[in-house]
């Protein structure tokens, strides 16, 4: 299975803090993206400035992440329940990003 | 160059597809560059609905612009997930859409979209408004006039942050205080971004409000979120002050989308940190 790439979308200036899942992650991020259950969306358009969700490159397709809703195509909605899918991606970029921008997204995913 | 239309409409057969020529396809980005009305809507199509739900506008539209996926229907273009959608008041697109299809679309389905467009518009939430009004004198003869179309193309979009926006400069690096000119930044504070900025060019002012003439450059402002991140805004020839967030569209409000009269008092999200106003102007380095 290829690599799937995260990008936390959150900063202007620099560069958005980018990482790959290989193996066990990608697949499992495959997996938990497949279960989770259509919805009507559209989705809750992200702030311009701070935290705007993640993006997951999957062999060509590009998802997006955010508030609970995740968006896999331009009309194919998903509900993530708890923001349970965001709170993982937010786990797998173990220590790539800063403390003060870990805390920003932390304080957004406390709000359900 | 090339854009296909599909009109989505139908449950059971395929949808009515057909192409677009040169002309048709140069006038079709024409229309697009001219609406300036942005909204965080999402067109009422995308709900699936049985009957007209829209046009879908894709592929390649040129060198400038690149690849393009826009869906278009109840007044509002989607122009992808990390972008607004603008706002077409009248359904002229639609209206220019349907046409285009003429001998694709037979007598009854185009009665049933001309039906469709007739119907007035739900209200539509997320209207992003037009700066203006309120707006300060901009007192730079140099300032940039507003006109996000061409910053927010696919090509164009994702490789040019803010500081390649208040600059005025499409570098397509993602460009960084510093880069060009050998002094890249020592810290996410004003202290490690803004010697960096002066080095290439740009200089330190203590307002906005002193005139400049011809060839004395426009306004900028630097903020910071401390230890994350920088951002730029600029004011633009109308008096008041746009923005591009990373590799997010160009936009003329602020986190709560107002007008941007004043970038020290506007809404910053965690940009918590104002450093000063700047002046830039067409001959500062960047990349």
């Amino acid at each position: 299975m290829n690599a799937v790439r995260i990008t936390l979308d959150a900063l202007s200036g620099l560069e958005n803090p980018v990482w790959d899942l290989d193996g066990a992650e990608a697949d499992e991020l495959r997996v938990r993206i497949k279960g989770l259950a259509a919805c009507a969306g559209p989705p809750v358009p992200p702030p311009d400035l701070g935290y705007r969700g993640f993006v997951c490159e999957l062999a060509g397709a590009r998802v997006r992440v955010f508030r609970g809703l995740v968006e896999r195509g331009p009309r194919d909605y998903a509900a993530d329940p708890g923001r349970e899918l965001e709170l993982w991606l937010l786990g797998t970029a173990g220590a790539r990003l800063s403390a003060g921008l870990y805390a920003v997204v932390r304080s957004d995913l406390a709000k359900n | 160059m090339g854009l296909s239309v599909t009109l989505d409409v139908f449950s059971g057969r395929p949808n009515p597809k057909w192409q677009l020529s040169a002309v048709q396809t140069r006038e079709f980005l024409g229309r697009m560059e001219r609406l300036d009305q942005e909204s965080t809507s999402k067109p009422p199509g995308a709900r699936g609905t049985l009957g007209y739900r829209g046009f879908v506008v894709s592929g390649s539209a040129g060198k400038r612009v690149g690849s393009v996926e826009l869906f278009v229907h109840g007044a509002l273009v989607d122009r992808g997930p990390r972008a607004l959608a603008v706002y077409d008041s009248k359904r002229g697109l639609e209206d220019w859409l349907l046409r285009s299809g003429q001998g694709e679309i037979g007598g009854v389905l185009t009665k049933h979209v001309r039906e469709q467009l007739a119907k007035p518009v739900k209200q539509l939430v997320g209207l992003l408004p037009r700066a203006a009004g309120a707006c300060p004198v901009c007192q730079a003869k140099d300032a940039p006039a507003y006109a996000p179309g061409p910053w927010n193309t696919p090509a164009n979009q994702p490789k040019n942050n803010c500081y390649n926006y208040a600059n005025n400069q499409m570098t397509g690096t993602f460009a960084q205080p510093g880069r060009a000119t050998g002094k890249p930044i020592t810290g996410l504070s004003c202290g490690g971004v803004q010697p960096s900025a002066v080095s290439d060019g740009l200089a330190v002012a203590p307002g906005f409000n002193a005139p400049r003439a011809k060839g004395q450059g426009w306004y900028v402002a630097l903020v910071i979120w401390p230890g994350s991140d920088y951002h730029w805004y600029r004011q633009d020839s109308g008096g008041c002050w746009s923005h591009k967030p990373g590799s997010t569209p160009v936009r003329n409000v602020d986190n709560s989308g107002k007008a941007i009269t004043d970038p020290r008092t506007c809404n910053r999200g965690p940009y918590t940190v104002f450093c000063s106003y700047m002046v830039t102007h067409s001959k500062v380095r960047i990349r």
